[in-house]
């Protein structure tokens, strides 16, 4: 496999301007030469909340759906479940997926019964015990909760959260409507997955069935996008920005001065991000140029640090007005998908509180900016909550009765973006 | 600045001290050929193992040199100096010119233009002149440097190399021994003959407007700029043009770039406004010529970059040159 790095970005500046943004787009592709060492082991845990809330339905899709993976599971990958409520139950040891293992999960996973709280933190606690069993291989978890976190149990996840970083990759579902998106937002943030809605326990198996594929694809792991910038300059963002809002700016790990590492999980073949960054630098004079930052992708492998791809980013001082004023189309399209998250997330809080003029205007510019950036998938999530007059204009009303599961939905898959069209 | 003689402190533009009168070095030699001295980040004091291939430093970020590349001047004597400008419009100085005179008294004046739509056009450009003036002032003749240059930009080390947009330049050469000019040039950068009431461009442009352009062609169209011959990969393989000029009288050599003539085409109104700079100038020194030319083109727009060089020859010293010339002969 082989990264390959491509920076687009306007490097005019006028005179006195300091701030510097670039779209630094990462492709791995397969390029048969091997190049890197692919393919290594790959373990795959299962987290699933079985605290008294989930008894019915819930939990009965949820078995059949953890039942499922495992039958999926090629024979030479490893798993492990968990089992969740007022603490965790190793349902299935971490183990090589073979036919006698995956029969004797498939016995205890029918024997779990639902009850007691959710106390998050010990689920992530037995997680990583397993994880860190196999830190070679590629890890990925997969949360599964319908509810909240218990109170008391919040200062102990935090803690937890910063145990678990960089130990193990995790998805985050809820199912129905009445877990937290901010919370477990928090522990996929922190673990470099996503969260999602599952409104319907009868989604769950496709669902994990689509996190399965994707953790399978994987072939490298722990690789960190690597950003050097000047003396006296100052990371003002480092987000991804495709296929998904991710902000990155607060996960900075400085390796050494002016130099940080920024976490990015597990790649794939023929996977391609978008990473946004805007750097803040002293500014010089016109006719001046000047090295931003210099962004490559390091991968850490039995210790070992290697540098896949490098791109920089730079700045240009002129007085030439047409060239310091355009805005590069990559960093403009990023720039409006970021409003278009920001726009529904401002615009649901808004709704939540009962300020209809301030959530139709947001939710009105979402329409507005989603129908020009040609996210259709973000248009068709928002027509579930306002009702559409003029899409160019952003002219919406609100959805009198809207089922809080489509509120949900369109918050957090709000965070989705569009790719950039051709020109 | 100090004067090195007698230690007063002088304005930086000075060109000789006030007290003593001690000629001072130029501005020039002092922001002109970059990397030549190694002394690390002239920003920010970093050592020279900071700064990268490209030139930027691995401490403040900022390339070096790219500040004195931009405006350069270069004084040989008061007769004979020139002016290199970004211009206000491009990011970069892909102009380029030298000047030197040797013992014997040659002159040499080089102007290169990198092409704009190639890589490294700036490096081209600077290559290329310092290729053919190095050659010239050893005493090569005209066509030698421009085959020589030829093969300086061919050796630009690239990491892909035979593309489109490999390195290129234009160049214009003069070399001046007495009366006796040799002028050669590759592509559109020009050189004049400038002298009341006999003014003559001496070059004719390798350009499409000149060499393809059907007679009805609109003259604002897109290829009348368009270059037939450069120096760099893909150059045509034709033989250098080169020319023998004898100094008639009294007046200037003009070389420049497009960045100068395409805001005076005609030769007379370019004539026009060196004689309105001598005129302005009391002294008539050629580097305030060269300097109110380029003024000139970034009035106008300043669209492209500008190299304006001049060698002058005022009254007296054609008749010296003459009278030298003459014994020669006489010998």
């Amino acid at each position: 496999m082989q990264f390959k790095a491509e920076v687009f970005q306007n490097a005019y500046l006028s005179q006195g301007a300091r701030e510097v943004h670039a779209i630094m787009t990462i492709t791995a592709e397969e390029d048969g030469s091997g190049g890197m060492n692919t393919g290594g082991d790959k373990l795959f845990g299962i987290i699933c909340d079985t605290s008294g809330s989930m008894e019915g339905a819930k939990i009965h899709a949820a078995k059949q759906a953890m039942a499922r993976i495992v039958e999926l599971l090629p024979l030479d990958a490893y798993f492990f479940v968990i089992a969740g409520s007022d603490h965790a139950v190793t349902v299935a040891p971490c183990t090589r997926a073979t036919i006698e293992n995956k029969q004797s999960a498939l016995a205890a996973i029918r024997s779990i019964r639902a009850g007691g709280g959710t106390y998050i933190s010990t689920w992530l606690s037995q997680a990583l015990a397993q994880f860190d069993r196999m830190p070679g291989a590629i890890r990925q978890g997969l949360l599964l909760t319908d509810g909240q976190n218990e109170q008391v149990d919040e200062p102990r996840l935090a803690a937890m959260l910063n145990a678990c970083e960089g130990h193990f990759q995790c998805e985050c579902r809820g199912v129905g409507a009445d877990w937290v998106i901010s919370e477990l937002q928090k522990i996929s943030g922190k673990l470099l997955g996503s969260t999602d809605i599952i409104a319907d326990a009868a989604g769950i198996e496709s669902d994990f069935q689509g996190i399965l594929e994707r953790a399978l694809s994987k072939d490298v792991t722990d690789v960190a996008l690597r950003l050097w910038t000047p003396v006296g300059a100052r990371v003002l963002f480092c987000k991804q920005v495709s296929p998904q809002l991710v902000d990155l700016t607060q996960r900075a790990h400085a390796v050494k001065p002016q130099t940080s590492d920024y976490p990015t999980g597990a790649w794939g073949r023929s996977e391609s991000r978008d990473y946004h960054f805007a750097i803040e630098v002293k500014p010089g004079g016109v006719g001046d140029e000047m090295l931003a930052g210099r962004a490559s992708l390091i991968i850490t492998q039995n210790r070992v640090e290697s540098k896949a791809t490098e791109a920089r980013i730079l700045a240009i001082w002129t007085d030439d007005e047409a060239k310091s004023t355009r805005i590069e189309r990559h960093v403009a399209h990023y720039t409006g998908q970021a409003e278009l998250a920001e726009s529904i997330h401002q615009g649901l809080e808004a709704r939540e509180r009962g300020d209809d003029d301030v959530a139709t205007r947001l939710l009105g510019k979402a329409v507005r900016l989603a129908h020009e950036s040609g996210n259709e998938a973000t248009a068709k999530l928002l027509r579930t909550v306002v009702d559409v007059d003029n899409a160019r204009e952003g002219t919406v009303r609100l959805k009198s009765t809207v089922a809080r599961e489509d509120a949900m939905a369109l918050e957090t898959r709000s965070t989705k973006t569009a790719r950039i069209s051709r020109p | 600045m100090q004067c090195p003689e007698c230690d007063t402190e002088l304005p930086p533009e000075n060109r000789f001290c006030e007290e003593c009168g001690t000629p001072l070095p130029n501005t020039a030699e002092m922001d002109a050929p970059e990397g030549s001295a190694d002394n690390g980040c002239p920003r920010c004091g970093a050592s020279v193992e900071s700064i990268d291939a490209d030139g930027y430093c691995a401490e403040c970020g900022f390339r070096r040199g790219r500040a004195s590349r931009n405006h350069f001047e270069i004084t040989i004597s008061p007769h004979f100096a020139g002016v290199c400008d970004r211009g206000l419009r491009h990011s970069r100085n892909e102009d380029f010119f030298c000047l030197a005179s040797s013992e014997s008294g040659m002159s040499v004046m080089v102007v290169c233009d990198g092409v704009s739509s190639s890589r490294r056009a700036e490096e081209a450009s600077q290559i290329a002149a310092e290729c053919a003036c190095r050659i010239l002032l050893a005493g090569s003749p005209v066509d030698a440097a421009l085959i020589q240059s030829q093969a300086a930009v061919l050796g630009i080390d690239l990491a892909t190399a035979g593309g489109q947009d490999d390195p290129a330049t234009t160049m214009v050469v003069a070399v001046v021994e007495g009366r006796r000019a040799t002028i050669g040039w590759v592509g559109d950068s020009r050189a004049y003959w400038i002298s009341p009431g006999n003014n003559l461009q001496l070059t004719r442009d390798h350009s499409w407007v000149n060499e393809m352009a059907p007679s009805d062609a609109k003259p604002n169209s897109a290829q009348m700029h368009a270059i037939t011959r450069w120096l760099g990969h893909g150059a045509p393989d034709d033989e250098p043009c080169v020319l023998d000029f004898e100094i008639p009288g009294p007046g200037a050599l003009l070389l420049c770039t497009d960045g100068l003539w395409n805001y005076a085409p005609e030769t007379d109104s370019l004539a026009a406004l060196v004689e309105e700079a001598l005129v302005e100038e009391a002294r008539g020194e050629a580097i305030q010529t060269a300097r109110e030319l380029v003024n000139f083109a970034r009035a106008q727009g300043g669209v492209d970059n500008i190299t304006a060089v001049l060698l002058q020859f005022p009254a007296t010293t054609v008749i010296e040159a003459a009278a030298e010339t003459r014994e020669v002969e006489n010998l």
